[in-house]
């Protein structure tokens, strides 16, 4: 019965695979010199995804981790098998893992980039790596970051405590810290860091921020052309600032910083080199729902 | 009377014992164990069922390639490829002396269904240039990082597999550490992976 029913199966997954990698080549094949950048990643939005991998503060407890790690190996499988970006392929995949195993969570909309998924993924992956060979190593197993900041809100540490631990933490390697967390002055953005767990926390309270021209750095400039109205947003660094705050700051969502790195890259070389009065132009988020 | 009885009961207890260790490792070796830096035993010897028979995935003979190609015996210029004694005296001297790492590079989902006593997930795809923390994996992994200039001298040796001959992830995480800078003398390649060892019915376990 084993024996019969599990070549089947396989002959499947393969004819599917199969199809899957030769549309994914036709496609990366046909792809014109293509514009998926700047304005894409901003549409993510809160999905299923990161909703899965944060359900709530106190389910970033260690016990979800297995489900977790399900969701993550697929993310970075997307991510891997579609380097390119191309939406059309990012789609694809989505759908393709979703019918190979309707278990796991599918992606609810398919996203346009997975870039700021699949950097989540890589990171609790890498968590996961660390306490690994940490494990080998002793007995002590490091939470991550997050696990650090909840379980101090927890015991009712102050938000100037929580910044110093969390610091120390990463200064003696073993918590694994975001690049776009990092302030311009080489420090972890822990207020970042909270005000992304309280959003996380409950999804639905989700407010999008309002941005205001001529505050703290913020300009907002409308542009007609051609009929067409839009509007640009610039901002200039401000001491302290990292670029996953400013991404909280325009989009509520410090994830979603590699809109503005990427909309940026030739003025920055890594997510944690920015500099205070650099002036960066913020894609406009415009929210796919 | 009682010299008899006793001869007796020996000659009766020679079967048993034989049979106990009639599928050993080595002719010299009939299981190992290793004790870790932390006190954690691992026992490795082999299923002593001569009946017994693989049932799952890796009966397979034909994976469809690509993806899932043989593997050349060589996985880097350099980087000495191993079999099974090899990984057991690995265990036995460089990960309970605290120099090495057995490294399982499949993504975590194959990893948590059983993997070799003594071995961490390093998932191939976190070792790419790709994942922005990977230098914090070469960290664990024993490398020091001054201003950019990665030394690997205290770097600890690393014996990699996946899940056999046909799977590419080791050789794709050891192309990874090669490019990193890692020294191709501190990595070794066990080629035959889970399918082999499975298939020689040697121990696996499953992480907790």
């Amino acid at each position: 019965m084993i024996l019969n029913s599990i070549p089947n199966n396989v002959i499947r997954i393969g004819i599917i695979s199969a199809a899957f990698l030769t549309v994914t080549l036709a496609l990366v094949l046909l792809q014109p010199d293509g514009e998926t950048t700047a304005e894409a990643p901003a549409q993510t939005d809160t999905d299923a995804v990161s909703r899965a991998q944060t359900g709530s503060i106190l389910s970033l407890a260690p016990q979800t981790n297995t489900a977790q790690q399900g969701a993550s190996d697929n993310l970075v499988l997307a991510s891997l098998s579609t380097e390119t970006g191309s939406a059309a392929v990012d789609q694809l995949t989505a759908g393709v893992l979703a019918s190979l195993d309707a278990t796991r969570p599918s992606p609810k909309a398919p996203t346009k980039v997975a870039a700021p998924k699949g950097d989540d993924a890589l990171r609790s992956l890498t968590s996961n790596v660390l306490n690994g060979i940490s494990g080998a190593r002793a007995f002590t197993t490091h939470p991550s970051m997050e696990q650090l900041v909840t379980q101090a809100l927890r015991q009712g540490h102050s938000d100037k405590y929580i910044e110093e631990m969390i610091n120390a933490a990463a200064n003696a390697g073993s918590i694994v810290v975001p690049v776009a967390l990092r302030t311009n002055e080489g420090r972890v953005d822990t207020g970042t860091v909270l005000a992304d767990l309280v959003r996380k926390s409950d999804p639905d309270a989700f407010v999008k921020p309002k941005v205001v021209s001529g505050e703290d750095g913020v300009e907002v400039r409308v542009v007609q052309r051609a009929g067409q109205t839009r509007q640009y947003n610039f901002y200039t660094v401000q001491p302290g600032d990292s670029l996953g705050a400013i991404a909280h700051r325009f989009y509520g969502d410090a994830a979603l910083y590699t809109a503005i790195f990427d909309a940026n890259r030739q003025f920055i070389s890594r997510p944690d080199r920015i500099r205070v009065g650099q002036r960066l132009s913020i894609p406009s988020a415009t929210s796919s729902g | 009377m009682r010299l008899y009885g006793l001869l007796l009961a020996s000659l009766l207890l020679i079967p048993t014992l034989v049979s106990a260790q009639s599928v050993r490792i080595t002719p010299e070796m009939s299981s190992s164990t290793i004790v870790l830096g932390n006190g954690e035993e691992l026992l490795i010897e082999r299923i002593q069922d001569t009946s017994h028979r693989l049932e799952n995935e890796f009966t397979m003979t034909s994976r469809p390639c690509p993806p899932f190609c043989i593997s050349p015996i060589s996985a880097a210029p350099g980087v000495e490829t191993v079999g099974e004694i090899e990984v057991v005296d690995f265990l036995q001297g460089s990960v309970s002396g605290g120099k090495g790492l057995l490294i399982d590079s499949r993504m975590p989902d194959w990893f948590s269904k059983g993997t070799i006593p003594g071995a961490v997930n390093v998932p191939f795809a976190t070792l790419e240039p790709n994942n922005p923390y990977r230098n914090e994996i070469l960290k664990a992994l024993g490398a020091q990082d001054t201003d950019g200039n990665w030394s690997f001298e205290e770097a600890k040796e690393l014996l990699l597999f996946c899940n056999g001959p046909w799977c590419d992830q080791t050789p794709r995480a050891i192309r990874s550490l090669r490019q990193a800078g890692y020294p191709a003398e501190k990595i070794k390649f066990y080629r035959g992976g889970m399918q082999v060892w499975l298939l020689l019915g040697l121990t696996v376990r499953q992480p907790s």
